[in-house]
């Protein structure tokens, strides 16, 4: 048989066989959803965003539709450090926070966000003009974290987008 | 008759053990290397399993699924890798869960190459959610390690099912 002619007919084995898969990937959604069943806290078959997941950690909802939050540049941030407008909230883990963050800054970070959070809202009201930052630019915790503060009910929250890593990289001031 | 098939390399390993013949070389590979993909599968299986949000939000990370695909995913993917695992060495499934395997590690590449064009860190979850974050660029190379490994398993075992 031509080199052509073992392709075409590997090539029909694989996609038989593909297609034989399906009993086995049926089976497997019928034994998730059994096992699903049988956890403690079963997982949803609808997930919840990652923001509207840490809401309903510290909170029942009802929670609203919210707008994307608004956004701090660094020279924005630089201003709004200056004159105190805003409260600067550090959505890293803890131990990034210990070694080094932004003056009077408030650890809220997104692991962990249940057990802080209570403390932060005791200390921050509703009204409170908060700024989000995480590690850099790339990374989802403050997106996360200040969209989690606005189904709360927190009205002005914005996210300092390069984060810690473009704070240092300016030479700015930090704790400790 | 048992001297014949053996010579043709037709007869299977167990009846080769049997008939107290020696493995050769490359039959033991072939053993070797589907116990190593079933032991990845079912250590990967089992991760997922025992932590299905982790892994969800592993999945999450990727943004490439539509949110409410991610919790199907994440609660059918660990089943059907420990399905791989145990059906690789089933002789009548053996090949399909071969091909199975191969088309995970591919999905696998793909979804690694769109977090490296998207210029994400992800943190991978493809062993349970605490193994950090990997660089995409590792993911591809360990993806595409597996899919080599998975597709010449199923090359071997269409081979020899065929020669049966």
């Amino acid at each position: 048989m031509s080199l052509g002619g073992q392709i075409k007919q590997i090539a029909g084995q694989v996609a038989r066989d593909t297609i034989s898969l399906w009993p086995l990937v049926l089976t497997a959604v019928l034994s998730a959803a059994l096992l699903n069943s049988l956890r403690p806290n079963p997982l949803p078959w609808l997930r919840l965003s990652d923001d509207l997941q840490l809401a309903a950690r510290v909170s029942e909802g009802p929670f609203p539709e919210i707008p994307e939050p608004g956004t701090v540049s660094l020279d924005e941030a630089v201003a709004i450090f200056k004159n105190g407008e805003a409260r600067f909230v550090d959505a890293r883990e803890v131990d990034f926070y210990l070694f080094g963050h932004i003056p009077k800054a408030r650890s809220l970070p997104r692991e962990g966000f249940e057990e802080v959070f209570p403390l932060v809202a005791g200390e921050l009201g509703k009204e409170s003009a908060l700024v989000v930052y995480c590690s850099e630019a790339e990374c989802p915790d403050s997106l996360i974290v200040a969209k989690a503060l606005m189904r709360l009910g927190y009205r002005q929250v914005r996210v300092f987008v390069g984060g810690w890593q473009e704070w240092t990289t300016a030479e700015l001031p930090q704790e400790p | 008759m048992d001297d014949r098939r053996a010579a043709a390399g037709t007869m299977s390993d167990s009846d080769l053990i049997k008939n107290g013949r020696p493995l050769r070389l490359s039959q033991v590979f072939f053993w070797a290397l589907r116990i190593l993909i079933a032991g990845v599968f079912l250590w990967a299986g089992v991760a997922k399993m025992r932590d299905p949000v982790g892994f969800a939000q592993g999945i999450s990370q990727f943004q490439f699924f539509p949110e409410s695909w991610i919790n199907v995913l994440a609660g059918t993917v660990p089943v059907l890798e420990i399905f791989v695992a145990g059906l690789l060495f089933w002789r009548p499934w053996s090949r399909r869960a071969a091909l199975l395997g191969s088309l995970f590690a591919l999905s696998f590449a793909l979804l690694f190459a769109w977090a490296w064009w998207r210029g994400l860190d992800v943190q991978c979850a493809c062993f349970g959610s605490r193994h950090g974050v990997v660089s995409p660029l590792f993911g591809i190379v360990r993806a595409f390690g597996l899919l080599g490994a998975c597709a010449w398993l199923y090359g071997q075992l269409l081979g020899r099912q065929t020669e049966a």
